[in-house]
């Protein structure tokens, strides 16, 4: 039988770097077709060729046996080929129904476009409400418009970009049967992703690139986690936690935080972390673990509550004060939130504490290169030439860059949100050893993360939350898979914050 | 560190060092170049063909009339820049101006000079950080929070005024105005002030490198510890401030005030110069040299058109036109030579 | 509570304001007086109406004075030759063509509306005051037939009347009621999500500004009819007021939600806020002034909103 889609000797050059080389890829109708590799492996890039986002500079797509040429996504509607990417393509004042519908004509009255929708979402186990307005609902929820709108169009192949990167355990679990019915309907499904037991789980075939070039495609029963790891890299590669190093309980908490509220918070927020811990902050999307970080960090005004760095109150500081008693917060959104592209790795270091290298308002160039030039040798970021753009750094390089900014000033404490998200299996696991690094030298880690294996295998202590409010603080032996999501969906007991 | 440090290292941390712009062909570089100084090789191209075709233009005398004639402008461009660079927008300059020229002639001609002369700085300044405040503390998008601005300034110059024409005659008032240091008009000796401290600032100071950040991402820059509201409120009052010291100083000029002086022809041009230099309008990035070419070009061309015994009617015109070409070629040339992502 | 300010904030307001005037003066509340108004309303009304599409998109329109001046220079110049039919019908055709010019450079040039109608509001003007000579005014021969366009009426109430309500209901149709209306939303709303959902981009966007070029150019030949002679600046400054208008009525400036009718709710109140100064008297020049605030109240207000209405 002809597969729905080939691909031969794709490649992609962006700027002056290659992103694909000769890449070969088949795909039937009703398989789940899995993507993996490193970030800049070209696993991204190679879903959105097929979806028309992006054109291939060489190299043929087949479809349904013909020739296809797609300039752009709306092409690639045409043959029922659509993506859902990881940033939602959704209008937040639209509703759901209206979303779905966006593009396609002739749908009659709106009447029966609504319940066709209907129909739709719960044939497929969606349970969306078509009149909600597409803004006001969760994350999780705003993907499964995406879904419903593929599958309005009567989409044959979906290609899927990192949809679990956003979603909380259930809801991940939720999205893996959603696909399976996918694929048990005919549609074809193209998984890219980064985690790589969802992908054995999930898929029917596994294609492994590195560098750009595909290493081998082969039948996801036929691969373990260690095997894609190791096509991945090209090596072996060790995976597992540094040891946890106990804190001093006597010494004074680097962070104290003490009947904290805030406008998006339910309750009251209470915990410590000692000099050398790392805490981890768990919970399900949209518990509010981001918004305990930006109020201690100061980007969101407290209601109430302290917040002590160190013993000294610092309630109500803006960011550049919070900054300078030595707190850093490496934020969720990296791309977004975290580099200047346009500025040299320098200038981004020292963006937040500008103040060190300045006399008398102007910036001493000699002086922040000197003050800079150890934290960057420290990670080995080596750009070209000093004074280059952060944006002709490779990925990886440009993450050290964001490291290094957060850590020249030698802060007392690192708020990490989400730090591993979007990044490979063996580059997570160098994070971790930086991570246990940084709380040997003293510093206090509090580690945002939805990924409940590194929160079990770093934290010695970890503060769950739920709808908003603080539900449990475990400790020692309490830390485990298990006990944290039972609390993470609403049980638990609130023990007395430290 | 020797190698193998070094893939150790990087691979703890990072990914390989593959990875989107890490070599540029060469291609590329010059197309980046064209557009970085685009501007500055059309400039001296238009001078040159203008010094050919012309007997008059390479003079002292009307080389110094194009620069005091502009120099205003200048004045008020250069501030504008940093608003720009701080991803802001100030529409309200023409009002500004307005208001603060018929202050001063107003207060001039019924307190004292000095008093006009403060009364015209001084209402830039504080028109300036209304603008700022309502778009910092009212977050409202800079634009509109500008153009609503700059309409009710414009029409308090007109109840001010009364619609009429206002002519201090006081010697002290128009000497600044008339006066030169060195053979050349003060005017111009305070476009070169400002042209030294906007360049200073924006390359140089903190307050130039937070404004930088701040137009690029302000959600970022917050982020790092940058002081936005200020960092962006500062912009505007530099701006008005710069819009009330060229009204003064062009009152002072001509001897006369009206409230129809200004307004949206006066904006036009000081977005051109900016625009045609070459900063982005979307912020983040931009230089005062850039702006200054600006000005200078925009002036050599209406210049150029008088010259030609065109209705200076049409001098708006063909500012309109120079806009959209600047810009369209800013924006073909960034597509261009701009990088792509994985 | 906010949301219902933005939401009915500008009708409460409008029957204030009337309220107002009518205990300050016997001649407000007179049928001469709100016909007048109404009237006088048509052509702000018009520029106001393209305006909305335009800012629903996403995008603004600063040239749509120079689009009304220039229309009524055509109109006029026709008519003087061709006759009232087809002075008519070459006025809307260069609204449309103007409006074209503008859509294609912000759509295909890739840069911003307020920056290039800002450039070719000026260059649109300069062209039009060349066509007249640059006298900047055209006499329109027969200036009393022409003149049947604005002074002819239905029920009393002139056609220039008639046909901005006529062009607010289509309008309002099409926006709420069709697929290309829900595009238009769309790319105001979410640019990204438009162009992944297939929704033609560029279509739209420079249908939205050849529809603010054909309301602005109605209006510039209903002004040249009414008043016998074409301006070609005479428009200046009426953006200032339509974009007043739309963000008084609720629309947001952003983009992406807002309709047509709350857009009459801005204009009506600027219109009768004109119209009470003229009635008591008040200086007309404290009129801007008081437009002015008005939008700035109600900028800062739509800030609000925006900030404590998620979404």
């Amino acid at each position: 039988m002809v597969p729905l889609l080939k691909a031969r000797a794709v490649s992609k050059q962006f700027g002056g770097a290659q992103a694909l080389v000769g890449v070969d890829l088949s795909l039937d109708r009703g398989e789940v077709h899995c993507l993996v590799g490193e970030n800049g492996a070209g696993k991204s890039t190679l879903g959105k060729i097929i979806a028309g986002v992006v054109q291939p500079d060489g190299g043929s797509v087949e479809v349904d046996g013909k020739h296809v040429d797609y300039r752009a996504p709306r092409d690639a509607l045409r043959d029922g080929i659509t993506i859902v990417e990881q940033e939602l393509s959704l209008v937040p004042a639209m509703t759901v129904a209206e979303n779905v519908l966006l593009g396609i004509r002739g749908r009659g009255r709106a009447g029966s476009a609504r319940r066709l929708v209907e129909r739709l979402s719960s044939e497929f186990s969606l349970d969306l409400d078509v009149g909600e307005e597409v803004g006001r609902l969760p994350v999780a929820e705003q993907q499964k418009v995406e879904i419903l709108r593929a599958l309005a169009r009567g989409s044959r192949l979906v290609v899927m970009d990192e949809p679990t990167a956003r979603l909380a355990g259930g809801e991940a679990a939720n999205l893996r049967k959603i696909i399976r019915r996918l694929a048990e309907s005919g549609t074809t499904v193209v998984y890219v992703s980064h985690f790589l037991d969802e992908v054995l789980e999930v898929g029917d075939n596994v294609t492994v690139l590195r560098n750009g070039r595909v290493v081998r495609s082969s039948p996801a029963r036929h691969e373990t986690e260690e095997s894609l790891v190791t096509a991945m890299l090209g090596r072996e590669a060790v995976l597992g936690f540094p040891e946890k190093v106990c804190p001093d309980p006597s010494a004074i908490p680097v962070l104290e935080v003490e009947d904290l509220r805030g406008r998006k918070l339910d309750g009251a927020v209470g915990f410590a972390i000692q000099p050398g811990q790392i805490v981890g902050l768990a919970g399900l999307v949209g518990s509010g673990r981001t918004e305990v970080a930006r109020l201690i960090f100061g980007a969101d005004r407290p209601t109430g509550g302290r917040v002590r760095i160190d013993g000294e109150d610092i309630r109500g500081a803006s960011t550049s004060e919070v900054i300078s008693k030595g707190v850093s917060y490496l934020p969720e959104s990296r791309k977004d939130l975290g580099l200047f592209m346009r500025m040299s790795s320098q200038e981004n270091v020292t963006l937040s504490a500008l103040g060190r290298v300045c006399r008398l308002g102007l910036v001493d160039r000699r002086r922040e290169r000197r003050e800079t030039s150890d934290v960057l040798e420290r990670l080995a970021v080596h750009p070209p030439h000093p004074r280059a753009r952060v944006e002709t750094l490779s990925g990886g390089n440009q993450q050290k860059v964001l490291f290094a900014k957060w850590l020249w000033h030698s802060p007392r404490l690192l708020i990490a949100d989400e730090p591993t998200r979007g990044v490979d299996v063996a580059a997570k696991f160098g994070i971790y050893e930086l991570l246990a690094e940084l709380a040997a030298g003293g510093m206090g880690v509090l580690l945002i993360s939805s990924e409940l294996d590194e929160i079990v295998g770093l934290s010695s202590r970890v503060v769950v939350m739920a709808r908003r409010r603080q539900v449990a603080v475990l400790e020692g032996d309490d830390i485990c898979e298990d006990r944290i999501l039972r609390c993470a969906f609403g049980g638990g007991v609130t023990k007395a914050a430290a | 560190m020797n190698a193998s440090e070094i893939t150790s290292a990087s691979t703890t941390l990072g990914v390989g060092l593959v990875g989107a712009g890490a070599r540029r062909s060469a291609g590329v570089r010059l197309q980046r170049f064209a557009v970085a100084y685009g501007v500055v090789v059309v400039f001296l191209a238009l001078f040159v063909v203008m010094s050919v075709a012309s007997d008059a233009f390479l003079t002292k005398t009307n080389l110094l009339n194009l620069l005091e004639a502009n120099a205003d402008i200048g004045i008020v461009a250069c501030a504008g820049t940093l608003v720009i660079v701080a991803g802001g927008l100030d529409v309200s300059v023409g009002a500004i101006y307005a208001l603060a020229a018929v202050l001063s002639a107003k207060l001039a001609i019924d307190v004292g000079v000095v008093a006009g002369i403060v009364a015209g700085i001084g209402s830039g300044i504080v028109m300036g950080l209304f603008n700022g405040l309502v778009v910092t503390v009212g977050r409202v998008n800079s634009f509109v929070a500008t153009l609503a601005g700059g309409i009710v300034f414009q029409s308090v110059a007109q109840v001010v005024t009364g619609a009429n024409l206002l002519t201090p005659e006081q010697a002290s008032f128009t000497d600044l105005g008339r006066n030169s240091f060195l053979g050349i008009k003060w005017v111009v000796w305070m476009f070169a002030a400002t042209i030294v401290v906007t360049s200073v600032l924006l390359a140089r100071a903190r307050f130039g490198r937070e404004a930088s950040v701040v137009g690029a991402n302000p959600e970022a820059a917050r982020l790092s510890g940058v002081r936005v509201a200020r960092v962006r409120c500062m912009t505007f009052v530099l701006s008005g401030f710069a819009a009330g010291i060229a009204g003064v100083v062009v009152t002072s000029q001509s001897g006369q005030a009206d409230a129809n002086v200004g307004g949206t022809g006066y904006v036009l041009a000081v977005i051109a110069a900016i625009a045609v230099g070459g900063s982005s309008l979307r912020g983040g990035e931009g230089a005062i040299w850039r702006t200054v070419l600006g000005v200078l070009f925009l002036g050599l061309v209406t210049n150029g058109l008088h010259l030609l015994d065109v209705n200076p009617t049409y001098d708006q015109l063909f500012v309109g036109l120079l806009i959209l070409l600047a810009v369209a070629a800013q924006v073909v040339g960034r597509r261009h030579a701009g990088s792509g992502t994985t | 509570m906010l949301q219902r300010l933005r939401d009915y904030g500008v009708a409460v307001a409008l029957v204030l304001l009337c309220v107002v005037f009518t205990a300050s003066t016997n001649d407000f509340l007179t049928s001469d007086n709100i016909r007048n108004l109404v009237e006088q309303a048509a052509e702000p009304g018009l520029i106001a109406l393209g305006m909305t599409v335009v800012i629903i998109a996403g995008e603004f329109d600063l040239s749509a004075g120079a689009i009304f001046g220039f229309g009524g220079v055509i109109a006029a110049v026709v008519n003087n030759s061709s006759g009232m039919a087809t002075a008519i019908a070459a006025g809307l055709a260069i609204g449309a063509l103007l409006g074209l010019i503008n859509g294609l450079i912000v759509s295909r040039g890739g840069i911003e509306s307020f920056l290039v109608t800002l450039a070719t509001q000026f260059v649109f003007v300069g062209i039009a005051i060349y066509l007249t000579a640059g006298t900047n005014n055209w006499q329109i021969r027969d200036a009393e037939q022409f003149g049947q366009l604005a002074h002819g009426s239905i029920f009393g109430v002139q056609y220039g009347a008639w046909m901005a309500l006529a062009s607010f209901a289509v309008a309002g149709w099409v926006l709420a009621r069709t697929a290309i209306g829900k595009q238009v939303f769309a790319i105001g709303g979410n640019l990204t999500a438009a162009r992944v959902a297939g929704v033609r981009i560029h279509v739209v966007r420079v249908g939205v500004f050849v529809v603010s070029g054909l309301c602005a150019a109605l209006a510039g030949v209903l002004a040249a009819s009414d008043t016998g002679v074409a301006q070609a600046d005479g428009g200046i400054g009426m953006e200032f007021s339509a974009i007043t208008a739309v963000i008084i009525g609720g629309t947001s400036i952003a983009g992406g939600r807002g309709n047509v009718w709350r857009t009459i709710g801005g204009v009506f109140l600027l219109a009768v806020v004109a119209n009470g100064f003229t009635l008591l008297y008040i200086d007309p020049t404290y009129n801007l002034l008081v437009q002015g605030s008005i939008i700035l109240a109600a900028v800062i207000g739509d800030a609000r909103v925006k900030r404590l209405v998620p979404a």
